[in-house]
């Protein structure tokens, strides 16, 4: 009877044991399977971070998908969306004030350089949770380093392509435009023919009229700053100013009011089927040139990459990197939130999911080139990846927005006023040295 | 408490309020003005400077100097245009009656919007393609149907203008009404018998009386005009070219894209002394002193 008692109680205290090792053996395999690096046993439990955002479709549905994060972590994230334009505005004054609010910031690469020293830099923490800036372009990647240190995770990025109206290509039987010239021909072609231009756009605006000029200048071999010294206004550059400001006042193949339209006119333009060609940013594609306020269909609408000058294109990119405040009082948990926020699954989820909105914007490579991607975005982000594989990004000065501008007025002075582009780059040029000499 | 003292802490709460957003801010604004202070490489002023930034400005920036003359074709513009037009309003509805009391009441309503609604609005209201404007201007003088209003730097201009004086001509009317029904209605009646014609009565009877009221419009108008920012910024841009960037909208790009604070309070600084010494020249030209017999 003892012996059966014992070997009651031995079989009861395995048992017991063999349960609690179980449950301790499951729970760590919970906590071990966080993904993306994610810290396991939620240490931040309870913490509340702010991001500040654009207002724009992709961060939408981080902000929709965000209860994962929090059931994953225990982190609240409170996003703050302001319009892009004042973003810049709005970052500088929490750098002035030295606010420890928002956490997380996103900005753009080019203004990087002037805001680096209120963002803490991430390789140790990116080294610590292997993550690599090998999964983006090296252009994307290269807008958020600086000096050698990564100061934020590309978080939203652009290509640059030649978008076109596909049928109306078939109609008339011509090629997709490769080069400029090619362009200028086609173009010439669809506006006589149907009296639909390029949707060019020259305001200087907020600087966006230089997007589409670089191309022309980095593909004819010039440099918009080299070894210190301003170089814009090169014979190259010279060239490539006078090329772009033909389009309007020589060859004519632009639709009308292109000295005065930016960006976001010029892809309504397409949308609303009176231009046919629109060089720019893809995310036009998913709201403007293909939205549910434009008349086309996404089968009349095709996309390649930007026209080369010579024989090799060179193209634009940007990227909008997030950063953590160095005034920030939950780093770690707002290094969480960066490791979560950028993680390709989420970004994958974001633009194949459309039944809520129409999402574009991805970076990593992965993604990019992903099947499911493609088919979601009939490929757009193929095209993408080949355009971001050759892409450039502006010289990382912390004067370059301004230097932006000046170039941006002598463009826009040689198309509407007939400025000789040699005295409008020389004269931006030299306002330009004085700033990039400032010490 | 002596009536002295109460007096003095009635107005302690207006005086703090206007200290705090306006005085404070204006010294503040001054005193960077002094330094160097770049946005990119510190949060405060750092080094003092003198008068480095001021003479910047003058001698060693002609996008300064260009911004200077374009606020000015603008105040004069905008001025000329908004005071005509609200004149033009005000005789028109200077009258007593319940349709005109309605109008006024109406006409009032551009100047309650807000500008950067108004600034986007005659951005689209233009748009070659989808605008309204252009296409009615188009309608009725066909041979402006090509033109594009922003794209030109004489019509950028000129639509900067016009768009300031929508937003302004109806609250200077208010003004002017106000100034044209207090005019004694015998001294216009005395004219009327001996002989003056309706012109003859508005320009020596009428206009004298209205003169200081015109001139507070006035120099109300041109110091708001200094200040025009919103307008070229979301309807212009600055362009064509540099052709309608304005003083303000210079020191905000001088502050906010080459983040160089210092020299963005100086020519805020240089631009409050325009309007200081513009406001002095009005009044003395107006309102000159009566010589002592």
């Amino acid at each position: 009877m003892r012996r059966l008692h014992e070997k009651t109680g031995t079989i009861l205290r395995s048992t017991l044991l063999g349960t609690v090792a179980s449950v301790m053996t499951f729970g760590t395999a919970l906590a071990e399977d966080l993904p993306y690096g994610l810290k396991s046993g939620k240490p931040y439990d309870g913490t509340k971070i702010t991001y500040l955002a654009p207002v724009a479709t992709q961060y939408e549905g981080h902000s929709e998908r965000v209860a994962e994060f929090t059931d994953m972590t225990g982190i609240e994230v409170e996003f703050e969306f302001v319009p892009f334009k004042t973003l810049l505005e709005k970052i500088l004054s929490v750098k002035v004030a030295g606010d420890s609010d928002p956490d997380v910031i996103n900005y753009l690469d080019a203004w990087g350089p002037a805001l680096k020293d209120m963002l803490v830099p991430l390789d140790d923490q990116m080294d610590a949770d292997g993550i690599s800036m090998d999964r983006y372009f090296a252009a994307h990647a290269a807008g958020a380093t600086y000096d050698g240190e990564v100061y934020g995770m590309p978080l939203r990025g652009h290509a640059q392509l030649l978008f076109y109206r596909k049928d109306l290509l078939e109609k008339h039987g011509l090629d997709v435009p490769v080069t400029w010239d090619d362009l200028v021909n086609v173009a010439a072609v669809i506006k006589e023919k149907e009296g639909l231009g390029v949707a060019n756009y020259y305001s200087p605006k907020n600087g966006q009229n230089i997007f589409t000029w670089v191309n022309l200048l980095w593909s004819n071999g010039g440099e918009l700053i080299a070894d210190g010294k301003v170089v814009f206004n090169s014979p190259a550059g010279v060239e490539a100013l006078q090329y772009y400001a033909d389009l309007e006042n020589k060859f004519d193949v632009n639709t009308s009011g292109a000295k005065s339209r930016d960006p976001y006119e010029s892809s309504l333009s397409v949308g609303a089927g009176n231009s046919a060609f629109f060089m720019g940013w893809w995310w036009h594609y998913g709201s403007r040139i293909l939205g549910k306020n434009t008349t086309l269909q996404a089968d009349q609408i095709g996309f390649t990459g930007m026209p080369a000058y010579g024989d090799k294109g060179v193209t634009f990119a940007l990227s909008m990197p997030s950063g953590i405040n160095v005034e920030s009082d939950d780093k770690e948990a707002a290094w969480e939130f960066l490791k979560w926020v950028s993680n390709p699954d989420l970004e994958k989820r974001n633009v194949i999911e459309k039944a809520d909105r129409n999402v574009i914007v991805a970076l990593h490579k992965s993604n990019l080139t992903d099947e499911d991607v493609n088919e979601a975005n009939r490929g757009l982000h193929m095209a993408g990846a080949k355009s971001l594989a050759d892409s450039r990004i502006f010289p990382q000065l912390e004067s370059w927005p301004e230097i932006q501008q000046l170039i941006a007025n002598a463009i826009s002075d040689v198309v509407s006023n007939g400025t000789d582009p040699q005295e409008a780059l020389d004269t931006a040029a030299a306002a330009a040295q004085k700033l990039v000499d400032q010490k | 408490m002596t009536d002295r003292s109460f007096k003095y802490m009635f107005i302690a709460p207006a005086f703090l309020l206007v200290s705090a957003t306006v005085l404070y801010p204006l010294l503040y604004a001054i005193w960077t003005s002094f330094h160097e202070w770049r946005l990119s490489k510190s949060r405060a002023p750092t080094d003092f400077v003198w008068f480095e930034n001021y003479a910047r400005a003058f001698f060693d920036d002609p996008a300064f100097l260009q911004s200077v003359g374009v606020t000015f074709t603008f105040i004069i513009g905008s001025v000329v245009s908004a005071i005509l037009v609200a004149l033009l309003i005000a005789l028109l509805l200077s009258r007593q009656g319940k349709i005109y009391t309605v109008t006024r009441t109406i006409i009032v309503l551009p100047f309650a919007m807000s500008p950067a609604l108004q600034g986007t609005s005659f951005r689209f209201f233009l748009n070659q393609e989808f605008g309204v404007f252009d296409r009615l201007i188009g309608f009725i003088f066909p041979f402006a149907a090509e033109i594009d209003w922003l794209g030109d730097s004489t019509w950028a201009m000129i639509w900067l203008i016009l768009t300031d004086t929508w937003h302004w001509a109806p609250f200077l009317s208010l003004m002017l009404i106000g100034g044209l029904l207090s005019i004694p209605r015998d001294t216009i009646e005395a004219a009327s018998v001996d002989g003056a014609s309706a012109w003859m009565r508005f320009w020596t009877v009428v206009l004298p009386q209205l003169l200081p009221v015109l001139a507070i419009a006035c120099v109300l108008k041109t110091i708001f005009s200094f200040k025009m920012f919103e307008y070229v910024y979301l309807l212009t841009g600055g362009g064509p070219g540099t052709s309608t960037a304005t003083l303000t909208y210079y020191a905000y790009r001088q502050g906010f894209h080459a983040y160089d604070m210092g020299y963005a309070s100086a020519i805020a600084f240089v631009l409050a002394i325009l309007l200081i010494g513009v406001s002095v020249v009005y009044f003395r030209l107006l309102f000159p002193k009566e010589k002592e017999v």
